[in-house]
Formats: structure tokens, C-alpha cells, sequence
């Protein structure tokens, strides 16, 4: 019973990782670098200087806006930090006649701007930053929202049934914990493969169920609709509003933005992360301000609204629920956006071994199976298209990613779109990837994909020393820890492609599986690289 | 502060799980521990991860202490995974 109990288990853990994995790592590599999103919202807009005094940019944002929008409907200031690269600024303007007051949907492009570190108006490089990757992460790309969602809330269940099977399967979870045994093909692979997946188990399984805790109104909708007749309502309850006044038409000025956050502060107990200013210049003008989620466990953060003319304290959110406080806690432990830096390494991290798992289980499916081909000079079908996807994926969207890098630093200022033509990039270089893949054989476009991640991401650094004023040495000199972290993180990762392309290179595969027949013929490994070094078991057939 | 304390207190856990494993200890002390020896490994290891969840609290408070902990213990067991696997002394096979 016991015995076939887990191998229904090994037959659930394969098949649910393997149809999804692709996905799954696409998904959990954007994850992992969206940790660092805030960082590269800063990376990749290097011209423009550090926030250093948060509150003199939100000065410079009421300035700004008391001048270019002075009447509008509602503004909106994101309320940087010191790590943010500015503040984002948005504004609705008065509804024309016969207009609804959702009537401003898609306008929001010419109702934005964005105030730099000096509280000026900033014209930085036109780029998503660390927000494509945060968006791809749920939302993916070139396809409609709503679809993404499916596709990775199945894609998320999918990984939950894996990691829990995957426990089942693993016969010696707590024996084998510290058991890594090098250069022994399929062995190795299995031992890379589980010590990524149990190293981080907390944070893969905290991670999976918090991901679908996320999707969850829209994966599961019906206690929602059972619930709340009125759509709108549910919304009132998890997102509570104090009254919105009419407009009067009576001029009044607006109180100063800056010190009334000090009070909101205080009573909030944290920095303020937004503020929402409705009818300003009105005697009705109200502003509501919310805690940031920096620190803060909960994404559920109170809100306060205050006169705007007088600056009363008007309304304060009502306690959250129970329910609510814990679905917040649970989103605001998926997007770890309280972790300070030393927990944030943590989660990255965490996010590098859940995506050496996808990828190590995804080349394990042909290590495996490799072995047991009736003729591996012509492997069968699936085989092949799982090799070459294998490939494509693993290799491919690593490559992308530098090549993104590359062209948010190298794509003219001037040029239109150039935002979407940043991400283009990434998706060329992918796409290109996986022509190479389909025509060539595995061995030498892993080689190649590799190496070329790993130049691309190596020269990287280079090219900030030269290029901008932020290399390494400057931002080491000023102190700027986010531009060291990040610089570094691609000094590192770059060795690391371009160590393991050279393993792949070196490889020599075996005439015929001999037991210790490799004994101490390779050098010594990592154990983030053991899994994709030794791809080139899977090349053995073309090699 | 107390984090850091937790951390290391981590670090000495998993060390003494790491050398549970028959093999690991043989390379790290040179011989293979007998059962009883492991069992006491086993519950100096588990009171070193129980005594650094209560340490971590006791600094980071029951909010933040419990998810600094599981953080601890993640990045503690991959480092000595590492060193017990890749450090030199681990140079057999």
C-alpha cells in the first residue's frame, strides 16, 4: 500500500512538474528578480539622482501639481523611500459632462510624471524597471491579463501538488538532508535537484500557497458572490473609504502635503507609503494618506482622511477583520515588501534554489529517461520536445533577461516606445533561443546560451564603470548599497553562467555508464550549478 | 542583534544535523558515529533551532520573529550544506 502509494506519488510529481515546469520557471526566475524590483527601478534609470530626503519630493510633487493640475479630480503621489528611485505621480481630471466618473480610464498615460531624488520634474530614460518583472511575474506578457492569471494560478497550483508529492516521493527527506554525491550523473542530478527543493522547502511551500492566495477572488470567486449581492460592497469591506465630499466650486488652498504626513505618521505608526488628494484647491479637498507596506507584515495598511483645507483629522480605518489581516499578511509575505536587505538576500536566494528546483526537475525528466532510450541516436518525440523546450526555457529566458539589461542601457533616449522595445528585446532573444534550439543540437546551444548569459550579464557592470557615473568604485564610494548589491549580483551571476558553460563545454560524455568511470575527472562544483552542469548527460545522444 | 544571535544559533543546528549523517561525520571527525551519539546530536541540534526561534522573537518581537526565523533557518541550512559538501576538508570522493 505504502510502496504504491508513493509511486503514485513520483507518477503525480512528474507529470504535475514537468507539463507546467516551463512556465513554473519563466514564472519563479521574474519572481525572484522581482525582489529586487525597487532596485532596478533605480538600476535602470541610473541618471537619476538618490532620493535622500523623501519628504522634499513630496514637496516638489505638491508643487508640481498644484501648478500642472490645479483643479483635477483627485491627484495620487506614491510617497518614496529612501530605496525608491522617485515619486510617482498620477492625476484624474474633472469628468467632462455626460461623462461617468470611471470615465477616465486609459487617459492616465498624460496624467503622470514622475519627481526625482532634488523634488524637480524628472525626465529619466523611458523603462518599466523592476516593474516589468514584477507584472510578468502574474501577469506575463503579450497576452490578456486575465488569461495570465489562469494560466499561472494553474500554473501555481500545479507547483503546490509538485512540492507536495515531491515530499512524498523523497524517501529520505531528513537521511539524505546534507547528501550531495558529485559527478554521478542521474544521482547527482536527484541530490541537486532535492537539496534545492529542501533547503528552501519553508519558503517554495510558503511561497506556492501565498502565490495562490494572491489569485484567490479570482480563482475562487464563489464565497464572494454567495456573500455580496452588490459587487462594489465586498470592496467596501476590504478597502475602506471615508465619505468623499462634493465638490463646493469654493477656492480654497490646499494645506502643505509634507508636514501634514508627519501627523499621519504618528498616528499610523509608519512611514506613509501613499497620498491621495481628492478635489484639491476646493474647500472640499480631502486628503487621505495610507501606511506604506514597507513595514508593515500586512498589505492591508490603514488609512487616514484629513480636511484638506484645515488639515482635521476627519476619518480613520476601522480594525481590519480577521480574515482580511490574514490575507494580507499572506500577500505581504508572498511580495516580501516589509523584508529589510538582509531578509530580501534571504528571499532571493530562496527564489535562486526555487528556480535551480523547476530547472534541475525539468533536465532530471531527461536525464532519467536518457538512459533508458532503446536508441539514443533517435530518442522519440516527447524526448526530444521536452529536451529542446528544456533548452529553450532554461537557457533561453536567462539569456533574455541580460539582453534586456543590455538594451535598457544601450537603446537610444529619444527612440519611441522604447520601454516596450526594452522588453521586445527580451522576447527576441528568447525567441531566438529557441529557433537555435529547434535546429541544433542540445549540447552546443546550451554551451552557447550560457556563455553568452554570462558575458552579457559579466560586461554589464563594465559598462556602468565607463558608461554612467554609477559603477561599482562610485556607488561603493557613496554608499549606495542598492547599486553594489545589484552590480555585484550580476558579477556573480555571470561567473556563474559562464563557469557552468565551460563544465558543459569540457564535458566528456561517457561511451557507456560504467560505474566511477568520471571518478576525478572533472573539477570541483557549486552546488547552485552541479544540476545544469551536468547537462551535457542529456547531449550524449547528438554529441 | 538577536537576529544575528538566532542565526548563528542556526548555523550550530544544522551542524549538528549535518553530522547525523554517517558520512559527513566519518570526514569531519574521522570515524562514524554510533546511534546514541546521533541521538544526542539530534537533541542538541533541535534545542539550538528551539532556543533561536525564542531568541529571534524575544529581539524582532512575535510578528516579525517567527518569519526572521524560517528566513534563518533556510539561509543557515544552505550555508553548511554547502561547506559540508564543498569544503576542502570534504575532498574524498
Amino acid at each position: 500500500m505504502s510502496k504504491n502509494f508513493r509511486q503514485s506519488q513520483a507518477f503525480l510529481h512528474t507529470w504535475s512538474g514537468l507539463l507546467l515546469g516551463w512556465l513554473l520557471f519563466a514564472i519563479f526566475v521574474a519572481g525572484t528578480i522581482a525582489f529586487a524590483r525597487e532596485g532596478l527601478n533605480r538600476w535602470m534609470r541610473p541618471e537619476l539622482p538618490r532620493v535622500e530626503e523623501p519628504m522634499k519630493v513630496v514637496a516638489g510633487a505638491q508643487a508640481f501639481l498644484q501648478k500642472k493640475a490645479p483643479d483635477a479630480k483627485s491627484w495620487y503621489i506614491s510617497v518614496p523611500s529612501q530605496q525608491s528611485f522617485g515619486a510617482q505621480l498620477f492625476w484624474v481630471p474633472q469628468p467632462k459632462e455626460g461623462e461617468g466618473p470611471r470615465g477616465r480610464r486609459g487617459g492616465r498615460r498624460d496624467n503622470q510624471a514622475l519627481i526625482g531624488g532634488d523634488g524637480q520634474v524628472v525626465n529619466a530614460r523611458e523603462t518599466r524597471g523592476g516593474e516589468f518583472f514584477y507584472r510578468f511575474h502574474f501577469d506575463l506578457h503579450y497576452m490578456p491579463v486575465i488569461w495570465a492569471r489562469w494560466l499561472v494560478g494553474f500554473a501555481t497550483m500545479m507547483m503546490l501538488v509538485a512540492i507536495l508529492s515531491g515530499v512524498v516521493t523523497h524517501k529520505k527527506i531528513f537521511k539524505d538532508f546534507f547528501t550531495l554525491r558529485r559527478n554521478k550523473g542521474q544521482r547527482s542530478w536527484l541530490d541537486g535537484h532535492n537539496a534545492t527543493a529542501v533547503l528552501a522547502l519553508p519558503f517554495h511551500l510558503m511561497i506556492t500557497y501565498t502565490g495562490l492566495v494572491t489569485l484567490m477572488a479570482m480563482l475562487m470567486p464563489w464565497a464572494v458572490v454567495a456573500n455580496y449581492t452588490e459587487p462594489n460592497k465586498i470592496y467596501d469591506v476590504l478597502f475602506p473609504q471615508g465619505e468623499v465630499a462634493e465638490r463646493t466650486g469654493e477656492a480654497a488652498p490646499l494645506v502643505n502635503i509634507a508636514q501634514l504626513m508627519r501627523d499621519g505618521e504618528k498616528r499610523l505608526g509608519g512611514p506613509i507609503g501613499s497620498v491621495q488628494v481628492s478635489e484639491p484647491g476646493d474647500t472640499a479637498a480631502r486628503i487621505t494618506m495610507s501606511r506604506g507596506a514597507e513595514t508593515m507584515l500586512s498589505t492591508r495598511t490603514p488609512s487616514l482622511t484629513y480636511d484638506g483645507v484645515t488639515g482635521k483629522l476627519l476619518w480613520q480605518s476601522p480594525p481590519p477583520g480577521g480574515a482580511a489581516v490574514t490575507a494580507g499578511v499572506m500577500v505581504g509575505l508572498h511580495a516580501g515588501r516589509f523584508a529589510e536587505a538582509g531578509l530580501r538576500w534571504i528571499y532571493f536566494l530562496c527564489g535562486v534554489a526555487g528556480s535551480l528546483m523547476v530547472g534541475s526537475g525539468l533536465v532530471l525528466w531527461i536525464v532519467k529517461r536518457r538512459e533508458k532510450l532503446p536508441d539514443p541516436m533517435r530518442p522519440y518525440f516527447g524526448f526530444r520536445l521536452v529536451e529542446k523546450l528544456n533548452v529553450a526555457v532554461v537557457g533561453g529566458f536567462p539569456l533574455g533577461i541580460a539582453v534586456m539589461f543590455w538594451a535598457n542601457r544601450l537603446l537610444p533616449v529619444e527612440m519611441a516606445g522604447r520601454a516596450q522595445w526594452e522588453i521586445h528585446c527580451l522576447f527576441i532573444a528568447w525567441g531566438g533561443a529557441l529557433v537555435a534550439a529547434l535546429i541544433q543540437p542540445a549540447r552546443q546551444i546550451w554551451t552557447g546560451l550560457f556563455a553568452g548569459t554570462g558575458g552579457l550579464l559579466l560586461a554589464l557592470p563594465f559598462y556602468n564603470m565607463l558608461a554612467t557615473h554609477r559603477g561599482l568604485p562610485a556607488s561603493i564610494l557613496a554608499g549606495d548599497g542598492m547599486f553594489v548589491a545589484i552590480d555585484a549580483t550580476l558579477l556573480v551571476s555571470g561567473m556563474a553562467f559562464l563557469w557552468v558553460a565551460v563544465r558543459v563545454a569540457r564535458y566528456t560524455p561517457p561511451v557507456r555508464r560504467v560505474k566511477g568511470q568520471r571518478k576525478g575527472t572533472k573539477p570541483q562544483g557549486t552546488v547552485a550549478s552541479v544540476p545544469v552542469a551536468e547537462t551535457p548527460v542529456l547531449a550524449e545522444a547528438e554529441a | 542583534m538577536m537576529a544575528i544571535a538566532g542565526f548563528f544559533l542556526c548555523m550550530l543546528a544544522f551542524v549538528l544535523f549535518g553530522l547525523t549523517n554517517d558520512e559527513h561525520h566519518r570526514r569531519w571527525l574521522g570515524r562514524r558515529p554510533d546511534k546514541e551519539r546521533k541521538l544526542r546530536l539530534k537533541y542538541a541540534a533541535s534545542l539550538a533551532l528551539v532556543a533561536a526561534f525564542f531568541v529571534t522573537c524575544a529581539g524582532l518581537g512575535w510578528v516579525m520573529g517567527p518569519v526572521i526565523w524560517s528566513g534563518e533557518i533556510m539561509l543557515a541550512a544552505g550555508l553548511i550544506f554547502l561547506s559540508f559538501n564543498f569544503a576542502p576538508a570534504s575532498k574524498k570522493d
